[in-house]
Parts: structure tokens; C-alpha cells; sequence
């Protein structure tokens, strides 16, 4: 197993994803989204950054009027000026399309040149060949026509129908192996959840998504999971290439409103992440667990960020930047910390899911009442989870007594 | 069961027998060429009864993804299994991506470079 990369997952505040990156030097590039950034801020990236980076064209709502998404003039709603983005459209504009999204990246100079998709609700039969037809084969002739001799990422999202259910699932890895010309995939989970459910807490689910990483390696294919929260660290068992994190919910789970028109309206509660944990808890409860439980100087790591915020001054708010300056830190040193074997691995995330349910049973004794969202009612499920792969792959698994 | 599309009895991938046009491709190729791989080293058709012990052709052991690398009289290497195996895979996702990775392992079979 290599050693896993850590991706900055660009947003709202992608300034603060380039601060982390470039002065306080965590995680080994960008994921850049237009979304978000101008192209003339992106293009002002220093070149140091772009070339460990890459882009992400997010052509997931191609009729989306994001202002952002159409300052770039190879966004389909820009370039078609008004026409519809589908395979009704000749083969030559499809393939000019593409080529000014390769040459975009070639200029660029990213690590990668991404192949995007579109956002699909439900996946038929047929989407396989739209896909291919609409945009992966014109995408595939303009990076073969200009040359590019860089590695290259299909952008796939994949739905939890798709994890589950064996006959979707080995259509998808039939699709997505399919491609001589790639090299890698840029992997969306799009896993449905109500906004209060924080972790992904279903055994099938995450079993199946640490499976199909595992089927994508073994064909030979970098994985590169995109839009990954805390669930990064335990899917790290199955050896992707890199997991993301991101500052707002909206980086680290991926909702298509974000690439409409309207924003998020919804005000989340600050919270604070712990590695200790692996929750983030709602900041709410941070003065009570300081002063009812002995440890909790123990639940988050001590970086400069940290005394930032415990300070009594300061007032606790989504919008600022310090909790999620902390997170970047604190869960890129908890994920550069595993080692490179698989038995290795296993042991060291068994060791920190053990550790975080004794936590969670003394925060409970001390009279702490953590409410759902910061609560550890995943940890279970992910060490069933983590030891179902584990047996999978015949590794030695550790029995909890 | 779908009609069967085109092939060549007892040298068509499964999906070629299934008819699954989505993924009929150049793995279907190198599924093919892995059968005449291991019948030029055994002399017979590693799906064929004789040598499975079951199924009533070639064709249908092919659907039932048994194979056999073995005779009594000739066994091939464990690494050729191996590449012959990943060759003769059910699903095409599981088989080799590229040309160039299958070449690359015959190459670290036959020279020992890597």
C-alpha cells in the first residue's frame, strides 16, 4: 500500500484551503472548484500549486447559471450558448467542448486532466452510454489530439443503489474499467442522508464503497476519493491514492444544490473536530466537557489553532475559519500517521475506533450528553465494518473482548 | 436467458455468450486469447468437460466460470496460472485493464524483468 494523500477539497473559502496548503503546509495539493473560484483567481495560482493539483471542471448541473461555473468559457452552458448539452448535439461541438476544457488543464499545468460527468439522480441503463457518448470519448480524442501526456482521472459518482446492489455495482466497475486511455478515478460517494446523520453509519454501505476502491486498485487504477468527511479515515483501509477534506459541510459531502443557482440556506451549528473521536462535536458542548470531563484536553489535537478558539473570548461561529484550519491539521496528521501495510493499517484505525468508544463511554460517565450528530454511535458499525473488509482480505482481525 | 450473440463456441467470453453488448470489448479479446493460451500449453480447452469434470460443453462451463489449468499428465506454473486466471476472469472489470499490463506480466514471466 502507498501512503495516502490528502486533498484539499476547494470551496467556499478556497483561501482557506490555500493558506493551510501553502503556509501552514498540510495535504499534498488542491481539488479545485470553479464553483467557487473565478477563473482569473484560479489562474493566478502560483504554478508550485497547480502542479500538484488538480480541477475539477464540475459539469454536474451542465444548465447551471452559477456566476462562477460560467466565467469559464468551457462550461456547457457558457460555450453552448443556450443549447442543450446532450448527445443530440453534432460530435465535432461535443469534441470542441472537451478540447477547450483538456487545453484549459493542459495550460495549467495540473497534475491531472479530469474527465468530468453529470449529475445523475438515478442511474438507467442506457446513462452508461450517454455518458460515454457525451462527454468521456470526445474528452478521451481531444487529450489523445492535443497530446497530453498526463495522467488522466474519469470523474464517477456513485450512489448507494450502486454500492448495494451487485448487478449495479459490476456494471459500474465493468464501466469504469473500460478505459484503457485513464488512470485513475476521481470518486464521488453520493451517499443520502438526513443533514442531522453527521457519519456514515451503514455496514453494507461502507463495506461495499472499501470493496469497489479495492476492485478499481486491482484493475490498476488510482483511486482519488473526492468529497470525503471523517469517513476518509476509515476507508483508508481499502488503500485509495487520496481522500479530500474541506472546510464546509458542502466540501466534505457532496450535494448537487451547491452547483445551482441558490446556495445553502441552512445555518449549520459550529463544531470542532476531534481525532480522538473522529466526530465533530457541536461547540455547544466544548466549555461543558472542559469542565466536567478530566480528559477532554485529550479529544482534540493541540495545534496552534486550537488555543485560538479556547480562548473565552472567542465566539464560535461556522463562518469562521479557525475550526476547520484546526481540521485540516489535525486529521491530515492523523491520516499521514498510518502505516503502509494492510495488516499495519488495520491495527492502527481498529486501535483508534476502540480508543474513541472508550472515550465516548467516559464522556458519557462523566455526565456529558452528546446529542446525535456529535455522538459515537458510528464507531461500532465502522469497527464491524473495518473487520468485515479485513476478513474479506484475509487479514488477522482483532476480537474485542 | 438473452440470445446469445455472435462468437466462436468455446472461445467467447461470457458476456459475449450473455450477449451484454455494453461490454463487449477488447477484454472479451483477451478472455479468448487466455483460452488459447492454456489450450496451447495443456492440448485441450480449459473449459472443456473432460478436464472440468462437469457441464455438458465448453460453452456452458464458461458460464458457470468453471475452468481447469491442469491435466493428468500436464500442470502449468503457478505464476502462468495466475496470469492465465486474471485472463480468464468472469466479469470483464476483474480482468487486465490494458494490453500493456498483460504484456508487462508475460514479459516478468518469460525474461523475470520487471
Amino acid at each position: 500500500m502507498e501512503r495516502v494523500k490528502v486533498m484539499h477539497q476547494c470551496g467556499h473559502n478556497t483561501k482557506w484551503n490555500i493558506i493551510s496548503f501553502i503556509e501552514d503546509k498540510i495535504g499534498d495539493g488542491l481539488i479545485i472548484s470553479p464553483a467557487d473560484l473565478e477563473v482569473n483567481k484560479v489562474n493566478d495560482l502560483p504554478d508550485s500549486v497547480k502542479s500538484v493539483s488538480y480541477f475539477d471542471p464540475q459539469y454536474y448541473l451542465p444548465t447551471s447559471e452559477k456566476k462562477k461555473l460560467n466565467s469559464y468559457p468551457f462550461f456547457p452552458k457558457t460555450y453552448l450558448e443556450g443549447r442543450q448539452y446532450s448527445t443530440q448535439l453534432s460530435y465535432k461541438c461535443r469534441f470542441e467542448l472537451a478540447k477547450e476544457c483538456v487545453q484549459y488543464q493542459k495550460n495549467n499545468n495540473y497534475k491531472y486532466i479530469v474527465i468530468p460527468t453529470i449529475y445523475e439522480e438515478n442511474f438507467i441503463d442506457n446513462t452508461y452510454d450517454e455518458l460515454e457518448q457525451l462527454i468521456i470519448t470526445p474528452f478521451i480524442d481531444a487529450i489523445s489530439r492535443l497530446q497530453c501526456n498526463k495522467p488522466v482521472l474519469l470523474t464517477a459518482m456513485i450512489n448507494k443503489n450502486q454500492l448495494i446492489i451487485d448487478d449495479m455495482n459490476i456494471q459500474l466497475l465493468n464501466f469504469l474499467t473500460s478505459y484503457p486511455e485513464i488512470d485513475g478515478i476521481y470518486l464521488i460517494p453520493i451517499i443520502q442522508r438526513d443533514v442531522s446523520q453527521k457519519r456514515i453509519s451503514d455496514i453494507n454501505l461502507l463495506f461495499s464503497l472499501m470493496k469497489t476502491i479495492n476492485a478499481l486498485k486491482m484493475a490498476d487504477l488510482e483511486v482519488h476519493l473526492g468529497y470525503t468527511d471523517v469517513e476518509g479515515y476509515l476507508l483508508t483501509i481499502a488503500g485509495p491514492n487520496s481522500i479530500s477534506i474541506g472546510a464546509y459541510e458542502n466540501s466534505r459531502r457532496f450535494d448537487i444544490k451547491k452547483f445551482g443557482q441558490k446556495g445553502r440556506t441552512q445555518q449549520p451549528n459550529a463544531r470542532l473536530y476531534s481525532n480522538v473521536l473522529l466526530q465533530w462535536i457541536d461547540t455547544d458542548y466544548i466549555d461543558s466537557l472542559f469542565s466536567m470531563f478530566k480528559k477532554a484536553n485529550e479529544l482534540f489535537e493541540n495545534n496552534e489553532y486550537l488555543n485560538l478558539m479556547l480562548r473565552t473570548s472567542y465566539n464560535w461561529h461556522f463562518t469562521k475559519k479557525e475550526p476547520y484550519m484546526h481540521y485540516f491539521t489535525s486529521f491530515s496528521h492523523q491520516v499521514y500517521s498510518l502505516h503502509n501495510t494492510l495488516q499495519e493499517r488495520y491495527n492502527d484505525i481498529y486501535k483508534t475506533l476502540i480508543n474513541a468508544k472508550q472515550y465516548f463511554s467516559e464522556i458519557s460517565e462523566s455526565g456529558v450528553v452528546l446529542d446525535a450528530p456529535s455522538s459515537g454511535g458510528h464507531i461500532d458499525k465502522w469497527i464491524t465494518a473495518l473487520n468485515r473488509y479485513a476478513t474479506f482480505k484475509g487479514v488477522r482481525i482483532n476480537v474485542q473482548n | 436467458m438473452a440470445a446469445q450473440g455472435p462468437h466462436t463456441p468455446g472461445y467467447a467470453s461470457p458476456e459475449q455468450l450473455k450477449n451484454e453488448k455494453r461490454f463487449i470489448s477488447y477484454k472479451s479479446d483477451i478472455y479468448c486469447l487466455g483460452i488459447v493460451l492454456a489450450e496451447l500449453i495443456l492440448g485441450v480447452n480449459p473449459f472443456n468437460p473432460s478436464i472440468v469434470g462437469m457441464g455438458l460443453s465448453c460453452n456452458d462451463n464458461i458460464l458457470n466460470n468453471s475452468f481447469c489449468l491442469r491435466t493428468p499428465n500436464i500442470t502449468i506454473s503457478d505464476n502462468a496460472q495466475e496470469i492465465i486466471s486474471k485472463m480468464l476472469r468472469y466479469h470483464p472489470y476483474e480482468r487486465y485493464r490494458k494490453v500493456s499490463l498483460l504484456i508487462k506480466d508475460l514479459e516478468v514471466f518469460i525474461y523475470g524483468k520487471s
